[in-house]
């Protein structure tokens, strides 16, 4: 009789111990996704030989001005191999289309509502890090961010800031025709 | 009490395992579709939005898109993604982005598959899933420029852990539930058992109190009713047995009292007689006395004669008999020849002791002389009782008959026709040894009122012999 409350004792604790959501180790749970998100193609200005050329870089969708921050990376070292350059230093703000990489950091979520000005849809400002006034920039920073700015769909003009109080400057890339080369693809 | 207790641990265990191992596969397959959604999830974003081709310097917002794809707004759900750094182990998250901390093992896995796994933090449980990217382009100079970055997701399972503990309180209502109803039946049909049970111990007591009329009553078609009808049954066995032999110790209580008094009756004549026989010249008294003398005789042989039947030491010697040849004989020992009418089949042969046959068929004659008229008839005739062939065997007188009110006791012992006749030549056991010998053969003895007047007994025996 002792022995069998002692079985059922035991059967009953563990089944209590058993409740719960149990802790478990690292397992397996198949491979790793393979990348298949859709790309876009983006046209990026570089100097090569003194001359401003468009090269092709893959995007995001949903991103388009990632073409003007990653002007301030600078070229990469399969551009840099082929001959491109590009002097332009960190790019600070880009504004003007909605787009949600503008915002590096910042909580998950908040992009929306730090979506810019949507006043102006077809004109983007960019400034760059640095305390030189806009109309002072070498004209080559200027054409580099003119013409890549305008290669994107939906951009008709762009303004150079650094939001120092001061109006901005706007520019064409037409205005920079004198630096343009020929096409080449990286 | 015990049967109850015991009842109530069967329901009591039944319930606990069933509701245990009900929990255990709920529990399980709660937690697993839980993980195979986040998973699925987790995978189907980090697909959808990591491209093949890594844009340059795009770790950032890449990590934002999918950060922004994998969080919740109710802070259920987590993510924590960060460019895979190349050079160096996957840095922990910092604390506040994910719910729990992430081993660097765990992370370090990551990078190689997709892994999951279940932490408790706290007190609550959280599901930890972690991933990479496989299949993307980079380039082999400057790879950390366009590497996707490492996505770590921590899920709350506050959900789940609530669902389970209703889940829980539902079961334990549920098996309190079941232990009282098995307690209720337990009682009710402990009570089913135990009260025939009682009844038969009631029953038992009395029939050992000697109150042998004591029955129980049979309820049901179950194996408690067959107990109170066998038990029963014993009770009838006993009483039965025990009526009988209250009857037998009576019948031989008046038969040593009658026994003394037949005995008495011859003693005191001789008594009486040897005074006489001082005196007495001419020697009547002599033969009286010498007649007293064989009668108690007589009584004393037929005395261990039915005491013989009545210790089952009579014993049969079976022959083939001519019973023509054997009554003829009979009644010529007796010197009874010519004075009865005698008719019976010459060729009937039967298989019976001779010598009781004799006594019988001597009884019966000196009966009829004795205390009926002549003439007395013998016949014998076939007869079969019962589908056993056998023989009829009728002597009849023209006497006074025997009176209705004697005719169920004449075959009892000292039973004598006429009550004021207290000294007859007979020993008042003769008929009882015939009906004795009638019934050793596997035959009857019987009396009847004749038709005509007097009386009738008609003896009835086998072929066969006694079986």
């Amino acid at each position: 009789m002792r022995r069998r409350a002692v079985a059922a004792l035991v059967a009953v604790l563990a089944l209590a111990s058993a409740c719960g959501v149990p802790a478990t180790g690292i397992t397996e749970v198949g491979p790793l996704p393979r990348a298949e998100g859709p790309a876009v193609n983006n046209t990026v200005y570089f100097l090569k030989g003194g001359k401003l050329m468009p090269v092709v870089r893959p995007g995001l969708p949903g991103a388009p001005l990632m073409p003007l921050r990653q002007l301030g990376h600078g070229v990469t070292d399969n551009e840099r191999r082929m001959g491109f350059t590009s002097t332009l230093p960190g790019v600070g703000i880009v504004t003007g289309l909605p787009d949600p990489s503008v915002h590096d950091v910042g909580p998950a979520g908040a992009q929306t509502q730090t979506t810019p000005e949507i006043g102006e849809s077809d004109k983007v400002t960019v400034a760059l890090e640095t305390t030189i006034p806009p109309a002072q920039w070498p004209r080559v920073w200027q054409a580099q961010i003119a013409c890549t700015a305008e290669a994107i769909p939906g951009v008709e003009k762009v303004e150079l800031n650094i939001f120092d109080g001061r109006p901005g400057r706007e520019v064409r890339c037409a205005d920079y025709r004198d630096l343009l080369g020929t096409s080449v693809r990286n | 009490m015990r049967m109850a207790a015991a009842f109530a641990a069967v329901a009591l265990l039944a319930s606990v395992l069933a509701s245990g191992v009900g929990y255990v596969l709920v529990r399980d397959a709660m937690l697993e579709r839980t993980q195979d959604a986040v998973v699925a999830q987790v995978r189907q974003t980090v697909a959808r939005l990591v491209p093949a081709r890594v844009p340059t310097d795009a770790g950032r917002t890449l990590s934002d898109t999918l950060r922004n794809a994998l969080s919740t707004t109710d802070g259920r759900q987590r993510a924590y993604v960060e460019t895979l750094p190349l050079d160096r182990p996957v840095p922990p998250p910092p604390p506040g982005r994910l719910h729990v901390p992430v081993s660097a093992a765990f992370a370090a896995r990551a990078t190689r598959a997709m892994v999951v796994q279940r932490v408790r933090h706290r007190g609550r449980a959280y599901l930890l899933v972690g991933t990479f990217t496989s299949g993307y382009v980079t380039s082999a100079t400057d790879p950390q420029r366009t590497t996707p970055p490492i996505v770590l997701v921590s899920v709350s399972l506050d959900r789940e852990t609530a669902d389970l503990r209703s889940f829980t309180r539902a079961m334990a209502t549920a098996d309190a539930a079941a232990l009282l109803f098995g307690l209720a039946l337990a009682l009710v049909a402990a009570r089913g058992v135990l009260r025939p049970v009682r009844r038969l111990g009631t029953g038992a007591r009395a029939l050992a109190a000697g109150e042998l009329a004591t029955r129980v009553e049979v309820r049901g078609r179950d194996e408690l009713a067959d107990l109170a009808r066998t038990f029963n049954q014993a009770a009838d066995a006993l009483e039965t047995t025990v009526s009988e032999l209250r009857v037998m110790e009576a019948g031989a209580r008046r038969f040593v009292a009658d026994v003394s008094h037949e005995l008495r009756t011859p003693l005191t004549s001789m008594t009486a007689l040897t005074d006489v026989l001082e005196e007495d010249p001419d020697g009547t008294a002599a033969r009286l006395m010498a007649a007293e003398t064989r009668r108690l005789g007589v009584l004393v042989e037929h005395l261990i004669e039915i005491s013989r039947f009545d210790a089952g030491a009579a014993a049969l010697v079976l022959d083939d008999v001519v019973v023509a040849a054997a009554v003829a004989a009979t009644l010529q020992a007796r010197g009874w020849s010519g004075r009865v009418a005698v008719e019976v089949p010459d060729d009937l042969v039967a298989r019976l002791d001779p010598r009781r046959f004799d006594v019988v068929v001597a009884n019966l004659v000196g009966n009829a002389f004795r205390h009926g008229r002549p003439p007395v008839r013998l016949e014998v005739r076939r007869a079969e009782r019962e589908d056993v062939p056998g023989f009829e065997l009728v002597v009849a007188d023209a006497g006074p008959g025997i009176p209705a009110e004697m005719l169920p006791v004449v075959f009892d012992r000292f039973v004598k026709a006429d009550a004021a006749r207290t000294r007859s030549e007979g020993s008042g056991l003769g008929l009882a040894i015939a009906r004795e010998n009638a019934l050793l053969h596997g035959g009857t003895l019987e009396a009847s009122a004749g038709t005509e007047g007097g009386a009738v007994f008609t003896l009835w025996l086998p072929l066969a012999g006694a079986r």
